[in-house]
């Protein structure tokens, strides 16, 4: 597990690494 | 509830679509007393998958933007309180080469918000494979 920090990098990294993929985010609380 | 949606909108999702080009993001966000990184490190662990990521929105950060992005109201969020809030309990879906994340091609979710569907597992799957259609033509 990635923090997402500074600045979404690590997020925004994945999106633009792969960008032939279709993506699903989830943003949900871990309990 | 949170983990409920969590499961049917990513790992139930990845399960009936093998679809090698569908990726799944997991943003964990502290939202409720018990959560914590910890925690979330637990659940990044019960959702590993292959095309599985897992990230830990801390400070909420991604949870402030995303609530700004798709108009999600502190009172439709959080239950109080005026101005923006926090994007949780929410499920996105990008195309193929997207990489704005404050424009998915659809969403869903589990709060008080009106202007966009709450999740529906089977419509989200069928949005979802009608991207993953897109993207192989």
């Amino acid at each position: 597990m990635q923090l997402l920090q500074p600045d979404f990098e690590p997020l925004l990294d994945d999106f633009q690494s792969e960008r032939a993929s279709v993506r699903v985010l989830l943003i949900v609380s871990p309990t | 509830m949170c983990l409920a949606g969590a499961s049917r909108a990513g790992a139930e999702l990845l399960a009936a679509l093998p679809h090698p080009d569908l990726r799944v993001c997991y943003v964990w966000v502290p939202m409720l007393p018990p959560d914590g990184e910890a925690a979330a490190a637990i659940v990044a662990e019960r959702f590993a998958e292959p095309r599985a990521s897992h990230y830990w929105d801390g400070d909420r950060a991604l949870a402030r933007e995303m609530a700004e992005a798709l108009r999600i109201s502190a009172r439709d969020s959080i239950g109080a309180g005026d101005g923006s809030g926090f994007a949780w309990d929410v499920y996105m879906a990008y195309p193929r080469g997207a990489i704005d994340l404050t424009r998915p091609a659809f969403w869903m979710h589990q709060l008080g918000v009106t202007h966009a569907p709450r999740l529906d597992a089977e419509a989200f799957r069928s949005g979802v494979e009608r991207l993953l259609g897109a993207a192989r033509s």
